[in-house]
């Protein structure tokens, strides 16, 4: 029953075979029936580009990461869980310190988003399960980490053996993995820092900061090493690295190749897999490169062809949204006729890649993931508004995730700035990235619709 | 060229028929269970009163909440558009239009042309909308038809701390155990819905012309509220409550020609 669904994920079918025992005992486990594979069918042909290779490679390997998962007791000796925001190099250093059969690395929180969110929509009860069991609802905790501890308790994910989190942007991951420890004894390793710049210090980075986070960091090893019983590696280490940098190197090529393109040349929703690939250990490295650049050759390819899925001369817009469980929402903006230029923006763009190259990678983790949201409010807003100037955009949709410490803070200031800086209409849309619950699409749909409107008369009075 | 515009809001569904640029009939009814019924009998209902049935409407533009159910309709257009091109009709000084429907409410600043400038909304929350006068209404046991009229004889306000429906509505039950009268809980609720309103249109920023639509707009004691809230006056269309389907009727007419 779930042939089709895998070949739309790039499973070939001698994989499948192979696979058949571990993926049907999978989604036993994950309660998946033969109307979630109808369903998980229907929206990917719905949602994203799925004709393209790039895409299935992508999905594939968020699938295999599913099973993997649900499998990780048995398969393996020892498990370590992580989930944004937490760096991917460290995590990854940590992974590629071990052997497979020893050590399974995950984020559990968005391989769930992307799977059993994304493909099948199928979350609501892992969060149902998360608020009855320490994150109860009305309490702004995350989704994210409802939906990871709703599916230990619920037996479909084991307990790890180590939790791997970073709380230095976020009080989430250091809260919920708190409960962990305390009600269920899994040990935590927290790698924190001080985020305390005054506004005025972007771009600079506090270096008290980044020592602190260093000192941290090397906790959060050692404590590895105690738990998993492994030694760190340096080759670990700058295989981490390397790899990590020719990933996001390339994505931000795909990202630059997108936002320029007019038509724009496929959905920002088929970008999502490869985009939280850059947070995602997976044991994967070359499937995931080769994924991407399979997937910059066919981006290129109808930007070539002047292949569009939005029309040609469409209003450009900045859009702040990278949300994994529900892509109607970004699909909504493309069809009511807006050009997403740019959706993706913190973690790569080429601004900040340029103002920070590539550093010891240690002092990496201390500025964060994302480079600019651990820093400082003051950082996301000029990270937005430089995104706005260098794809030129006509409007921007800022994103108003609830219940998410990092993004809701400068929603509002972003608004004002970038409405003043570039005199160019911003809307504000409320939300939720990882739980559909807290809106509907009416809501969104309306203001999107008319925001669309408002950006083409805009954009045709100014071409008169 | 005759065209119609169909607002199927949550509380009320309403048709607009407009003939060479004048408004030919209107009907208003409440949305019920089914948006694709409403729209049916309420289009029926304006048609009658035009003397016309359906081939004669040239085109038909849908809005409100259920404007994609709306299965006779040429086009959907967005609520807001189509309240902005309607008040620019009725009074083209209008910059911003406050709109207080049964379940939303929204503030959208309008061009000299009738297009959009900004826009900001809330559906998410029953305060500020149509739906807490209903409620408080109910909790009070009057008609909410009353409402605008007897708060306007209020003597002392009452301060009606609580912007959330359900905790406003057990506030109500204490201010009454406390012997405030009806009047001035009454303006109370009635400045609590401003206020909502008039904080949330902040971002989008109040010019004049002020003009308020919607249900709501009918209440007279929630215009004084607000009028007080913004410092400046505002105009109520003869019929606030179609503005909506009007400004559709209007768009279509503009589709019509396209399409000649």
């Amino acid at each position: 029953m779930y042939t089709e669904l895998l070949k739309l994920c790039s499973f070939e079918p001698d994989e499948i075979e192979r696979e058949r025992p571990r993926i049907e005992k999978a989604f036993r486990i994950l309660g998946i029936e033969e109307e979630d594979i109808k369903r998980g069918e229907q929206r990917l042909q719905q949602y994203l580009d799925i004709e393209l290779l790039g895409v299935r490679r992508f999905l594939g390997i968020w699938m295999r990461e599913l099973v993997n998962l649900v499998l990780a007791r048995e398969e393996h000796e020892k498990i370590v869980y992580s989930d944004f925001p937490m760096e991917l190099r460290p995590l990854m250093s940590m992974m590629l310190s071990t052997d497979e059969k020893k050590a399974y690395f995950a984020t559990p929180g968005q391989i769930l988003n992307m799977t059993m969110g994304q493909i099948f929509d199928k979350l609501t009860p892992f969060l149902v399960a998360g608020e009855e069991n320490g994150l109860p609802p009305g309490g702004a905790h995350c989704a994210l980490y409802q939906t990871r501890l709703g599916a230990m308790v619920k037996g479909i994910i084991p307990f790890p053996d180590l939790s791997v989190i970073a709380s230095y942007h976020c009080d989430q991951p250091a809260e919920a993995e708190q409960l962990l420890h305390e009600v269920y004894g899994v040990p935590v390793a927290y790698l924190d820092s001080c985020p305390d710049p005054n506004w005025g210090d972007w771009p600079k980075f506090n270096d008290y900061r980044v020592r602190y986070c260093g000192s941290q960091a090397r906790k959060m090893f050692q404590m590895f090493e105690e738990v998993v019983g492994c030694k760190m590696t340096d080759e670990a280490k700058r295989t981490a690295n390397r790899s990590n940098a020719i990933f996001r190197l390339k994505f931000q090529q795909l990202v630059e190749l997108m936002g320029h393109a007019d038509p724009q040349p496929i959905s920002q929703t088929s970008l999502v897999h490869a985009f939280f690939l850059n947070s995602m250990p997976t044991r994967d490295i070359a499937g995931k490169q080769e994924a991407l650049e399979i997937l910059c050759g066919e981006v290129e390819e109808r930007v070539n062809q002047g292949k569009g899925v939005v029309e040609k001369g469409a209003p450009g817009v900045f859009v702040t949204a990278t949300i994994s469980v529900d892509p109607s929402i970004t699909r909504m903006i493309e069809q009511a006729g807006l050009a997403i230029r740019i959706q993706i923006p913190n973690w790569l763009s080429p601004w900040v890649m340029a103002r920070h190259p590539y550093r010891e990678w240690a002092d990496m983790i201390g500025v964060g993931p994302c480079l600019d949201i651990p820093h400082s409010c003051q950082a996301h807003v000029a990270i937005n508004l430089e995104n706005c100037k260098a794809f030129n955009v006509d409007g921007a949709i800022n994103f108003y995730p609830y219940s998410c410490r990092e993004w809701v803070p400068t929603v509002m200031i972003t608004k004002k700035t970038i409405e003043k800086e570039l005199g160019i209409p911003v809307l504000v849309l409320e939300g939720d990235c990882y739980d559909t619950r807290n809106y509907s699409a009416g809501q969104l749909r309306t203001r999107v619709e008319t925001f669309a409107e408002l950006l083409r008369a805009t954009k045709a009075a100014k071409a008169a | 060229m005759i065209t119609a515009g169909v607002d199927v809001g949550a509380a009320t569904a309403k048709t607009v028929i407009v003939a060479d640029g004048s408004i030919l009939s209107y009907a208003v009814m409440p949305t019920g269970d089914s948006v694709a019924r409403a729209a049916e009998k309420v289009t029926g209902a304006a048609l009658k009163q035009a003397r016309l049935s359906m081939p004669d409407l040239g085109f038909i533009i849908s809005t409100g909440y259920g404007r994609n159910a709306v299965a006779f309709a040429h086009k959907a257009v967005t609520e807001i558009i189509c309240h902005a091109k309607g008040v620019n009709f009725l009074i083209p000084a209008a910059r911003t239009v406050i709109d207080i429907g049964g379940q939303d409410s929204k503030v959208i600043g309008v061009r000299e042309d009738g297009t959009v400038s900004d826009f900001v909304m809330n559906d998410k929350c029953a305060a500020g909308t149509g739906r807490f006068l209903e409620v408080m209404a109910a909790v009070l046991g009057l008609d909410i038809g009353e409402m605008g009229p007897m708060s306007l004889t209020s003597k002392e306000p009452c301060n009606i701390s609580s912007t959330c429906t359900i905790f406003a509505e057990t506030e109500m039950v204490s201010l009454r155990a406390d012997g405030r009268t009806r009047e001035d809980i009454v303006a109370g609720i009635h400045r609590a819905v401003a206020s909502r309103v008039v904080v949330m249109g902040r971002t989008v920023g109040y010019r004049q012309q002020v003009v308020f639509t919607g249900g709501v707009a009918k209440n007279l004691g929630v215009k004084h509220s607000l009028e007080v809230g913004i410092g400046l006056p505002i105009l109520i269309p003869e019929e606030p409550q179609i503005v909506g389907a009007l400004g559709g009727a209007l768009l279509a007419i503009r589709e019509l020609s396209i399409l000649r």
